[in-house]
């Protein structure tokens, strides 16, 4: 569903990206751990067509994004980090107008509270006003959006950066139920737990280079955590 | 449901629940009203002191029929000389008002108004006495507060406040790529919220503009039609700045800034440049000068006069005419004057006709000027509708001149029946329809020219470069 | 470790500001644009002033030459042929040119009529006349304003500039150190764009040098200095009590609006509406009834001469006007001038004392905009405003008065009874009169300027309590 060949990016003289092969198939969760310019949100970038490969390709569901990046982002739902919403919209109009964008049929109003309740909203808060929503809420909010989408690839990027335990629980909960309608998942993180916890596939990356991928339940917690910190410092090859 | 309409309808919500839409909307009918106001007291003094003027040629006509019908004998007859020789007649001529006076005052206080018209007055004198004001020149520096102000330096304003964060909002809030995440271009969006933007903010300033001015004058359909259109326009202009700007600004107060200047740029700076630019290349002839080589003119006409008297043999004609032979010297001196002020007055005539030539053409140089320029000539207080009508003053003037060379030559008096029936009366002639049209259309023109140059520069900038910015 | 003293912390932070505003790229661009905009604009006033005087100077010379043409002439029609004198260009317009496109330069002299200045720099025109052209004080009146609104909104308002000024705070500096240290940063750029906009001014107008001059121009420095400081601490007060940047710039931009564009357009038609002065038309029209009919419309003209001639016939002990030792009707035109001008300079005085009333009402306006205090004062030291012109008519009108007479008093005395026609020398008759208007002197301006001064004083002290009302809103919640 997700792939790429040999996908590089460069920005002037620095390399941003550097040769990714990246294969991750309908019902997969691929968790992408790096520390901060690692390259994980550029390839989410690429991903979306938002930028221009130096070399090399990017397919969503075999479509080239950079020859269709439409079609591409027809197929793919993006949680960006920080999920801003309409503060004068109420949660329903948020999600009424993100799901008409994205071309869901049939946005009636018992589907659309059908699609946020599913998500976690409380009830009460459908029709405050967005402005008022936390952080978490704004979160389920886009949560309903990939629901009502039923996207084929979710592309998230640090989704649980500043969430607190409960609500980050909440979204990986719903992160398997997406998973396991067979949406192929891209997850950048530093969250080395909870990836461990929900991935199917992790990837180490550093200096723009996927340094080593492997099944997320071949390491224990704490063998994940010591390989990440050696990667991180260049001391695993050696 | 299309995209489009979808952005286009969830941005009018927006609007609507902003607390902003409705004190902008109120500002403007409030700076609308109390501008049409002004405009149509001004509109009210200036028909007034017309119809004085118009009111002074009524009253010395009756007063001098009345002095042929009452006073005159045979006796007494060189005692009313100014009721029955043409060469004594005295008219005046008015430039009446446009269609929509209350729009603009535009250049009218800059022309005179009227022309005092007697068969033996110097043409270049005869607008003299409608050329001064006594208005508080405090008040002329300030600038009228009339629509036209309203529409050409606050309408962009309000329209630039409603929509200077017209994708800048979402960008700063770090909404921007999960929107260009969805299958919708960033045209579409940018375009549909512009759509909303000029429904709520360019719609209702052209309705309240046309409500006002069918409240305070009476115009015709066409005439506001021409005002909303071009209002209209102008509107969309300054979204399409706005829009233009939003392309880049990272941030509300970025975008701010650069809708300001731009603001600043096309109504401030760039008419200022073209001003100098005008004073440069074509600057104004000398009225001082001018004058001091009119009064030498008239010096030399003196001087041949009284060559021509001294030599001729002047022998009193019996029995007496009618009208005294003084007056026929008199006419001849008026004419060779004429001659002589003409050649006199020509070079500075075309001086200021290059200067007014140049100022027409660099009215192309921004949208604001343009757009004055149309309100002015919708206002009908235009350079070109007051030099038409200087233009047929003077005309009338030497029709006046030519009327009297056959009463003197048919030595005829005036009779309280030419009082009645037979006195010429100056009609003004407007422009062509066509000829208006053109002029409005090229403003127009100039609009629109602006608006799809930013459309053309947007559309370029969003190919070139993937909107969420690399 | 002591806490370092106020000074110190204040020191700092104007240090710091002053580097911001060398480094920041924005600030360095607008800070230019000012300095070029306001340098072209002086240059530009300086080289047409110039010009202007030049012309003035050779239509002088022509007029001079006209009158002087007319060889013999008929005084009576000498004086209504008339003179025409020009208004020296003063040094400082070219800083201010105040009214002086709106007041015409030239003011034609003659018999029986008191004109008004003519051939305005607005006659005529097209659309483009509207938008008017660009003077020093344009630039420094409302484009250094907004400008000032430009640099300042954004040193504490938005999320960025927010959290460096609590970090700052938590540091130890108190929320009045960091107001005053940026008001007196940026204040310091802005006394040096009017130091160098002063410096240009007076190269410039180096043949006008006086002490006059320069107290005239310091003035003004001193008023310009404390409106652009006026606007700057309202505009640090207001991004220091608004947390998001745009808030603060569309307040500011606000403010500008109101201060620098509405107010100085509706304050005069305000004015205008509560002190009307009459038209053109009305204006002389009441003369011409006055002459006709006497002062208090019960005195007609006619009734008035008989009263004269009798007077007259008395005086000079004869029965008939033939046996008068003078021309009776110079004598006649002498009269008739001392009336009309009487009466003429009665109702100028009423206009112009509205005009005052006006220019009293629309100060008030200073209320809402600092603007609308150093207008006025700027212009009245310049020399550019209406009492300005004022005096050059009512120096023109004694030069009138004086040339009149002296035709007439020829007449008077020269024409004799046997004469169909008289002509005479009428340039050798008038040549003891001489037209050279001078100027105001600084003093009599002074008294002008009290009360503008006091205006922007008060807008000044205004903005610093603003300003502190920030400081103590920031302590608060600090």
């Amino acid at each position: 569903m997700l792939r790429t060949h040999a996908l590089s990016k460069n920005f002037g003289a620095h390399r941003a990206l550097d040769g990714l092969d990246l294969d991750i198939a309908p019902g997969e969760i691929f968790c992408m751990l790096g520390a901060n310019g690692a390259g994980k949100t550029t390839i989410i970038k690429l991903l979306l067509g938002f930028l221009k490969p130096t070399s090399g390709q990017a397919l969503v569901d075999g479509i080239d994004v950079r020859a269709d990046p439409a079609a591409a982002r027809r197929r793919l739902f993006y949680l960006p980090e920080q999920v801003a919403l309409y503060g004068e919209l109420s949660g329903l109009e948020n999600l009424r107008y993100f799901a008409g964008l994205a071309g869901v049929p049939d946005c009636t109003p018992q589907r659309l509270r059908g699609w946020l309740e599913q998500a976690g909203v409380p009830p009460a808060a459908l029709d405050r006003r967005a402005g008022s929503y936390s952080k978490g809420m704004r979160q389920k909010v886009a949560i309903a959006l990939a629901i009502a989408r039923s996207a084929r690839g979710l592309l998230l990027d640090e989704p649980t950066s500043g969430l607190d335990p409960a609500a980050s629980a909440e979204f990986h909960r719903l992160l398997l139920e997406q998973r396991d309608a067979g949406a192929a998942v891209l997850m950048a993180t530093h969250d080395l737990f909870r990836a461990r916890e929900v991935a199917t596939t992790i990837g180490l990356m550093r200096d723009g280079r996927l340094l080593r991928s492997f099944k997320a339940q071949e390491l224990s917690a704490r063998e994940l955590e010591q390989l990440y910190l050696d990667e991180m410092s260049g001391a695993a090859g050696n | 449901m299309n995209a489009a309409f979808i952005v286009m309808r969830t941005e009018a919500l927006r609007m609507a629940r902003g607390r902003w839409l409705l004190p902008l909307w109120l500002a403007f009918i409030a700076l609308c009203a109390y501008a049409a106001w002004e405009g149509a007291t001004w509109s009210t003094q200036r028909g007034a002191a017309l119809a004085a003027i118009q009111d002074e040629q009524r009253e010395v006509h009756q007063m001098r029929r009345n002095q042929i019908v009452n006073e005159l004998t045979p006796d007494n007859k060189s005692r009313y000389g100014g009721a029955i020789y043409a060469t004594a007649m005295s008219f005046r001529a008015t430039l009446p008002q446009g269609e929509l006076p209350v729009l603009s005052a535009g250049r009218a206080e800059g022309y005179p108004m009227a022309a005092k018209i007697f068969p033996f007055v110097a043409s270049n004198t005869i607008f003299d006495d409608y050329m001064a004001g006594m208005e508080n020149p405090a008040v002329m520096a300030a600038g009228r507060f009339d629509l036209a102000f309203v529409l050409v330096w606050l309408l962009p304003l309000l329209v630039l406040a409603g929509s200077f964060d017209l994708w800048s909002f979402e960008r700063e809030r770090g909404m921007e790529p999960w929107l260009l995440a969805q299958p919708v271009s960033p045209a579409c969006y940018l375009l549909a919220k512009a759509a909303a933007r000029a429904l709520l903010l360019v719609g209702p300033a052209v309705l309240v503009l046309v409500a006002v001015l069918c409240f305070t004058v009476a115009a015709g359909p066409a005439a506001l039609l021409q005002v909303a259109v071009l209002s209209t326009l102008y509107g969309l202009f300054w979204l399409g700045l706005a829009a233009f700007v939003n392309l880049f600004a990272q941030s509300a107060a970025q975008a701010a800034l650069g809708c300001v200047a731009g603001w600043l740029a096309l109504v401030v700076l760039v008419p200022a440049l073209a001003l100098g630019l005008a004073d440069l290349l074509a600057p104004p002839s000398s009225p001082a000068e001018r004058t001091n080589a009119l009064r030498a003119m008239a010096m030399q006409a003196r001087a041949e006069a009284r060559q021509q008297a001294d030599g001729a043999a002047r022998s009193e004609r019996v029995p007496a005419p009618n009208i005294p032979d003084n007056l026929r010297r008199r006419a001849l001196e008026v004419e060779r004057g004429e001659q002589l002020i003409r050649a006199a007055v020509q070079p500075y005539r075309t001086q200021d006709e290059r200067r007014l030539y140049w100022m027409a053409l660099l009215r192309a140089s921004s949208p604001a000027i343009a757009f004055q320029d149309a309100l002015e000539r919708l206002a009908g207080a235009d350079a070109g509708r007051a030099l038409r009508f200087q233009d047929q003053a003077h005309a009338f003037l030497l029709d006046v001149r030519r009327l009297t060379q056959r009463y003197l030559e048919q030595d005829r008096l005036l009779t309280a029946a030419d009082y009645d029936h037979g006195m010429p009366r100056f009609v003004h002639r407007e422009a062509p329809p066509a000829e208006r049209l053109g002029a409005l259309g090229f403003d127009a023109g100039v609009i629109a020219l602006f608006l799809l140059v930013l459309l053309a520069a947007g559309a370029r900038r969003l190919r070139r470069q993937t909107f969420h910015t690399e | 470790m002591a806490a370092p003293a106020s000074t110190a912390v204040l020191r700092q932070v104007v240090r710091q500001q002053w580097l911001i505003l060398l480094r920041e790229r924005r600030l360095r661009i607008l800070g230019a644009l000012v300095l070029a905009i306001t340098a072209i604009a002086l240059v530009t006033a300086a080289i047409d002033a110039r010009r202007a005087q030049d012309a003035r100077a050779h239509d002088a010379r022509v007029e001079a030459e006209v009158w002087e043409a007319q060889g013999a002439a008929n005084p009576h029609g000498a004086a209504h042929f008339g003179r025409y004198v020009y208004k020296p260009v003063q040094a400082l317009s070219v800083l201010d040119p105040g009214l002086q496109a709106h007041l015409g330069g030239t003011v034609k002299l003659e018999g029986h009529v008191q004109n008004t200045s003519r051939f305005k720099s607005t006659d005529g025109g097209a659309a483009l006349s509207r938008f008017g052209g660009f003077s020093p004080a344009f630039a420094m009146q409302v484009l250094v304003p907004l400008l000032i609104v430009f640099a300042a909104f954004g040193a504490f308002s938005g999320e960025r500039a927010r959290k460096l000024m609590w970090q700052e705070i938590g540091a130890g500096a108190r929320p009045w150190q960091l107001i005053a240290g940026r008001f007196l940063a940026f204040a310091g750029a802005l006394l040096g764009v009017l130091v160098l906009a002063g410096t240009l001014s007076a190269l410039l107008g180096i043949s006008a040098w006086s002490a006059a001059y320069f107290g005239a121009l310091g003035l003004m420095l001193c008023a310009y200095g404390s409106y652009w400081l006026a606007v700057l601490g309202i505009v640090l007060a207001i991004s220091a009590m608004t947390a998001s940047a745009r808030s603060a710039l569309l307040a500011g931009l606000g403010f500008w609006l109101v201060s620098a564009m509405l107010a100085p357009m509706l304050a005069p038609m305000l004015a205008e509406r509560r002190h009307p002065t009459p038209t053109a038309t009305d204006f002389h029209a009441r003369v011409v009834d006055e002459i006709m009919k006497g002062p208090d419309g019960h005195n007609p003209r006619d009734v008035r001469f008989a009263a004269f001639q009798e007077a007259t016939l008395k005086r000079y002990k004869v029965s008939r006007i033939e046996d008068l030792p003078i021309n009776y009707s110079g004598l006649l035109f002498e009269y008739g001038e001392k009336i009309t001008a009487d009466i003429y300079n009665r109702h100028f005085d009423r206009l112009y004392a509205d005009y005052e009333a006006q220019a009293a009402y629309s100060l008030r306006a200073s209320i809402v905009s600092p603007l609308m205090a150093l207008r006025p004062l700027s212009s009245a030291l310049a020399q550019s405003d209406l009492p300005a012109h004022r005096h050059f008519l009512v120096q023109a009108e004694a030069y009138r008065y004086q040339i009149v007479q002296l035709l007439n008093r020829d007449i008077k005395f020269n024409r004799k009874p046997d004469m169909r026609e008289y002509a005479a020398d009428v340039a050798a008759v008038t040549r003891g009169a001489r037209f050279e208007p001078g100027a105001l002197t600084l003093a009599q301006v002074l008294s002008r300027t009290g009360a503008p001064f006091a205006w922007l004083l008060a807008w000044l002290v205004g903005a610093m309590a603003l300003m502190r009302c920030a400081a103590w809103r920031l302590e608060g919640g600090a």
